[in-house]
């Protein structure tokens, strides 16, 4: 049966909610395959160009002569780029990607004028090549993660509002009256996004505050772009993409909502603690010592009832790409919210800060946590609105291992790397350029973990233009419809 | 008449989860936990995993397959294995 042959029947006692779902489900995912392989499309362009950057910024940290004559790739510009490219260009596109299909299928709602988000995500993708290029140029501003120049921050700014008004009137005209966990958490990431990049762009450069508040100011921002923005679309997204493949419902929805709310109410106070030892009242970074540590109770919410979830089904993480991507993601949050409260620790921040060390947590986040998360919901999502099945499983098994060697051997250098240098830095007989000598090792590794990453980038790129180009896998059965089958004709085909 | 009214349409028809008894704390907690279950409908159902979509490895096609396993009872199992 397609979708046409059921819209043509009466509404009536004839037609099955069974086949009503079939067609509501086509209808959501056709009305918003447009705009999001735009944004996926997009997001998979920026990440090829980020990760060229990350290569050039990992290898020039041992080699620093590579390019050393071109004045836009000296090293104070081309890591500024790299991570606001891997932020706004990659991060962004693809959870706002992700967040608008989850919205709708959860609202109920099919996307009505889908061209206007497609305009807003034209927007976002001009606001980040303004940006990027201008800090090539020589025009960044100079603040942790907000180093887009004026001019582009303002087409950001405006894409973002074209593109979370479309995400917010869906849920406004939603269908059922439940909400599901996966919409509060979207939900709030699309109202503190606003919030977060507003206050910090008037608190540093419409009305700029004075001395080392800016510092306090840039660290609360870059830390809750993390927690707040793609933290909340990362979580949001496992919520779904978990108990959906497994085909179990989440363990706890009380202790859900309770990981939620925690999450909203100690995520917002952090950032301060990365300024441990500054010129800052002691309650400021105290405060958000504090908090860092009671983020632990969002954590183990989350943890435990993504375990409690998944008990008993690991073995379909063989199975699934999107399990197997996504679950990886919801460990690897653990461990990074786990070392995000050690290196808050005054006693280890003494130790760690100013090392590879806060690199090492900052890509634990941004790649080990919310990359694998959308990857996995790439996974899902691209064969649902294409009506086609990913080409080729090695690709999907070599991009996964690729990105899980890539980013454990990134992590394991950074992360070993700044202890290293940490020790180095806090012996007195040994000189700075000694201290700076005994991380080399370890920047080498790092240089080794990018490239496979890249390789894995390259995979994943690749078997998306399969898809994009309609030469994806015919499945017997077409995963946007998701019939069930009779069990006889599924053993047979074994 | 737009995709929208027309699943609109079939709103009428479609089974409510809501429980019968709305009144008391139990009730009440029974109906939030039943918002864990909205993500799943009669086409992909509570116990049915979906997305199983990557081969079984087997070795020179001895392992044996059980009729028990998940992939096989998941509703997205499709002939990828059979190639």
């Amino acid at each position: 049966m397609t979708p046409a042959d059921t819209l043509h029947r009466s509404p009536s006692t004839d037609v099955t909610p069974s086949e009503v779902e079939q067609v509501e489900r086509a209808l959501i995912d056709a009305s918003t395959r447009v705009p999001v392989l735009m944004f996926y499309t997009s997001a998979i362009i920026w990440l090829l160009l980020g990760t060229l950057l990350a290569g050039l910024v990992s290898f020039k940290l041992h080699s620093p002569n590579i390019f050393s004559g071109v004045s836009c790739l000296t090293w104070g510009r081309i890591r500024p780029a790299h991570m606001n490219l891997m932020i706004y260009g990659w991060a962004s596109m693809a959870g706002m990607g992700t967040a608008i299909w989850l919205m709708a299928r959860l609202c109920r709602t099919t996307l009505r004028h889908p061209l206007l988000l497609v305009a807003g995500g034209g927007f976002w993708n001009l606001g980040v090549l303004l940006g990027v290029g201008g800090i090539l140029a020589g025009d960044s501003t100079g603040y942790e993660w907000l180093e887009f120049p004026s001019y582009a921050a303002i087409v950001l700014f405006v894409a973002y509002v074209l593109i979370m008004s479309w995400a917010v009137l869906m849920f406004r005209f939603r269908r059922g009256g439940a909400i599901y966990i996966t919409q509060w958490y979207l939900l709030g990431a699309f109202l503190w996004f606003p919030w977060l990049y507003a206050a910090a762009q008037i608190m540093l450069f419409v009305v700029p505050v004075q001395g080392v508040l800016q510092s306090a100011v840039s660290w609360w921002f870059a830390n809750n772009l993390l927690f707040l923005w793609l933290g909340a679309i990362g979580l949001g997204t496992a919520y779904y993409m978990i108990p959906k493949v497994i085909g179990r419902p989440v363990f706890s929805y009380h202790l859900a909502a309770i990981g939620f709310w925690t999450y909203a109410l100690f995520a917002s106070w952090t950032g301060m603690q990365r300024l441990v030892d500054g010129p800052f009242p002691a309650w400021m970074i105290t405060a958000s010592i504090a908090a860092a540590i009671l983020t632990i109770i969002p954590v183990a919410t989350v943890g435990l009832n993504h375990h409690m979830t998944m008990r008993g089904y690991f073995s379909l993480m063989r199975y699934s790409p999107t399990l197997r991507f996504t679950v990886f993601g919801a460990i690897s949050y653990t461990v990074f919210s786990m070392v995000g409260v050690l290196i808050s620790l005054r006693s280890v921040a003494r130790y760690v800060q100013f090392t590879t060390a806060g690199e090492g947590y900052t890509h634990l986040g941004l790649y080990a946590f919310f990359t694998m998360v959308m990857f996995g919901s790439m996974y899902y999502i691209v064969p649902r609105i294409v009506g086609r099945e990913w080409r080729y499983a090695t690709l999907i098994k070599l991009h996964f291992w690729a990105s899980v060697y890539g980013i454990g051997l990134m992590t394991l250098m950074l992360l070993a790397g700044g202890l290293a240098q940490g020790s180095s830095l806090n012996d007195p007989t040994l000189s700075f350029d000694e201290s700076t000598q005994s991380v080399l090792p370890y920047l080498r590794g790092r240089s080794v973990s990018v490239v496979l990453l890249t390789v894995s980038h390259c995979i994943f790129a690749f078997h998306f233009v399969l898809m994009l180009l309609g030469l994806g896998r015919t499945a017997s059965v077409p995963t946007f419809l998701n019939p069930v089958e009779e069990p006889e004709a599924r053993e047979a085909q074994v | 008449m737009s995709i929208a009214k027309k699943m609109k349409q079939f709103d009428g028809i479609r089974e409510s989860v809501d429980p019968k008894h709305s009144l008391g704390l139990l009730a009440r907690i029974k109906r939030y936990q039943k918002n864990a279950e909205i993500i799943f409908d009669t086409e992909e159902p509570i116990g049915v995993p979906t997305d199983l979509v990557m081969p079984r490895r087997r070795w020179f096609g001895r392992t044996k397959v059980s009729p028990n396993d998940p992939v096989i009872n998941s509703s997205s199992f499709s002939n990828h294995d059979a190639r």
